[in-house]
């Protein structure tokens, strides 16, 4: 990746902290977000993910740190003179207005009335609401709710915008329909999306980068593929999709790679990547993702275990199992003319690929 | 126990109340319209001519007017304080209700022994050499209103503070992302959605600063009373039932002729608030 020029970010958090009561809700966050990016912030609730994007907003004051925007210090700037737009977690679109009057809000309050008109439908239409204009905001459903208070924060062109989990109260398949929804607008006008989730498997699908944050730091901040391929903290392992997590002492270092030496056994696990932080006599843990996980493998270490239990999921099952290295999770195509589901009890033997284990420091 | 028994057992208590309170008003106009038997309306005739007492009148409502928008003044800032209190907001709430404990009659001498001639303020003034003989804090409108809204203040910010309870923080947040500076958030957003709780509170405070006795008979100036000490002193000095029926049934008009178009307002504006959902 290029070296960029600081205007190349629209947005630069530097080590910004916020503290409430003496607890940290947010601690030390470095965030550099690109022109056009689709950012997530992801974490469980309490992991300050709302917290910073408050402060981006300008809600909340940093007890410490720097927050820029386009290359000038916001430090200063108060919310409504920060150019950008939100959609809020309750959406808290105006009670006492239409859904026109709800969208030209914006326009109005900056007093850019020329073409508000024209602005406030191609805004109505880009979200399919036209011929909802006069509509009350308690007449109209949740998914449609949605796209008012999305219409509301475009309406004013901002090349930012923040959405704190604006599909949270929504049921899965309205979700999933808006998350495709979201993503086409955002290409559509080209402008950068701070995202706020606890879903990772809405950040994995939506977004460019994925910052993983927990208790008030970011773990890791990259694309969704590196964060789900290759995690660079246990949290984050756990976190972002299902995993098994394998502790152990590093026996063998070599320069394309390492070998792990389970606790409690004398399985050996070959790791290919992320080893460059770990030398030999280090406690480490992999990560081994479950659909990795072969079932009767010819691997050259296979690992002998016992199937506990399995829960099916339509394409694939995955199976529980009992194995000399500790409980792990196989997730396995649903194949019928090959015996699945695998009766409880059923000894098999497990393996997996070298590359798809991720070392993971202590 | 069938359930019309129950519905008519459970509105007994409001009924009677209702009730009493509608016997009480009949016999109130009654006895101002009718004496001896006979229709009589030259109790309402004297009153009306009588300059003392339309000055009188015209002074209760602009006292009460007053006192309205002071408290409305003082009340909104403190109800929008204490409902974005980020701590412990019962304890604010309490100091709000604390006066209420009180018996208005200490309450407004507590006010004779700050504002008298030889009270606190006075005393500080000369003292300080500010001053060389007391200034005249009481025994006037200026002291009248004073103790008034000491006393009604709290209904205002009671009335007000119910309704910002009810809107979200981030509405106001949303205003400010669009761009709206605390003014245009407070014309737009604010204001407006507040609106019921502020129309209670003037009809709470206006109605009851209109009815005062005890503020202004301590507080007040000997020549300038309102209607409520009037009435008051018609019945337990003079014992004139009718003349004091009579007042109070003006004093009911005036009041009436200022709750109604509010409380009609109110409505209208309640309708004009909702999201219109279930309607």
């Amino acid at each position: 990746m290029p070296i960029q020029d600081s205007a190349d970010y629209i947005l630069q958090i530097e080590n910004v902290t916020k503290t409430f009561a003496g607890s940290k809700a947010v601690d030390n966050v470095d965030l550099n977000v690109r022109r056009g990016e689709f950012v997530t912030l992801l974490g469980p609730s309490g992991c300050g993910k709302s917290t910073l994007l408050r402060m981006i907003a300008g809600f909340e004051v940093p007890t410490s740190g720097r927050i820029s925007m386009r290359g000038q210090d916001m430090s200063n700037r108060p919310a409504y003179e920060r150019e950008i737009g939100m959609v809020f977690q309750n959406l808290a679109l105006f009670p006492h207005m239409n859904v026109y009057d709800n969208v030209a809000f914006g326009l109005r309050a900056r007093n850019r009335l020329d073409e508000l008109d024209r602005k406030v439908r191609d805004m109505l239409s880009l979200v399919g609401l036209e011929g909802f204009e006069t509509r009350r905001t308690g007449q109209i459903s949740g998914g449609q709710r949605q796209r008012v208070a999305l219409a509301r924060s475009l309406v004013t062109s901002p090349d930012l915008l923040l959405l704190d989990e604006p599909l949270s109260a929504l049921d899965l398949k309205l979700r999933r329909q808006l998350q495709i929804e979201l993503k086409r607008i955002q290409q559509e006008i080209g402008i950068t999306f701070i995202f706020v989730t606890h879903d990772q498997e809405e950040a994995l699908s939506m977004s460019d980068r994925v910052a993983v944050m927990n208790k008030g730091s970011v773990e890791q901040f990259g694309t969704a593929i590196e964060t789900y391929h290759f995690p660079k903290t246990e949290f984050v392992a756990r976190f972002v999709g299902e995993t098994n997590l394998l502790r152990g002492v590093v026996s063998e270092r070599s320069s394309d790679g390492a070998v792990i030496c389970l606790d409690d056994c004398d399985t050996q696990v070959s790791v290919l990547t992320g080893t460059e932080v770990a030398a030999k006599g280090d406690r480490v843990a992999v990560s081994i993702r479950p659909e990795y996980v072969v079932l009767g493998s010819p691997d050259k270490h296979p690992v002998s275990a016992q199937i506990t239990s399995h829960s099916f999921s339509g394409a694939t099952v995955t199976y529980a199992l009992n194995s000399v290295a500790g409980p792990l999770l196989a997730q396995v195509p649903f194949l019928p003319d090959k015996g699945h589901p695998l009766p409880k009890g059923q000894a098999v033997s497990v393996g997996w690929p070298a590359d798809s284990v991720t070392l993971i420091p202590e | 126990m069938p359930k019309s028994l129950r519905t008519a057992l459970l509105l007994a208590p409001s009924a009677l109340l209702m009730g009493v309170f509608l016997v009480g008003l009949y016999r109130l106009v009654h006895s101002s319209l009718v004496i001896d038997g006979q229709f009589d309306f030259s109790q309402y005739s004297a009153i009306l001519n009588r300059p003392d007492y339309i000055a009188m009148l015209g002074r209760t409502i602009r006292i009460a007017a007053l006192t309205t928008l002071l408290s409305l003044v003082i009340g909104f800032p403190t109800a929008y304080y204490v409902a974005r209190y980020g701590g412990n907001r019962n304890f604010l709430l309490l100091l709000i209700v604390f006066p209420w404990l009180v018996s208005i009659v200490v309450r407004s001498y507590g006010w004779v022994v700050i504002l008298g001639p030889r009270g606190l303020i006075n005393g500080l003034l000369i003292w300080g050499g500010l001053t060389d003989r007391p200034i005249k804090l009481m025994y006037n409108d200026f002291g009248v209103i004073l103790g008034l809204v000491h006393v009604l203040c709290p209904f205002m910010i009671i009335a007000i503070l119910s309704v910002l309870m009810q809107i979200s923080r981030s509405l106001e947040e949303a205003s400010m992302s669009l761009g709206g500076r605390p003014a245009y958030s407070f014309r737009t957003v604010l204001l407006p959605l507040s609106l019921p709780g502020i129309l209670t509170g003037i009809t709470l405070v206006y109605l009851m600063a209109t009815g005062a006795i005890v503020t202004p008979l301590l507080l007040g100036g000997l020549g300038d009373t309102m209607l409520g000490t009037e009435i008051f002193q018609e019945v337990m000095h003079f014992f004139d039932y009718p003349k004091a029926a009579a007042l109070a049934t003006v004093l009911l008009i005036t009041a009436l002729a200022v709750v109604i178009p509010i409380q009609i307002l109110e409505h209208w504006v309640a309708r004009c608030l909702s999201d219109g959902a279930d309607q």
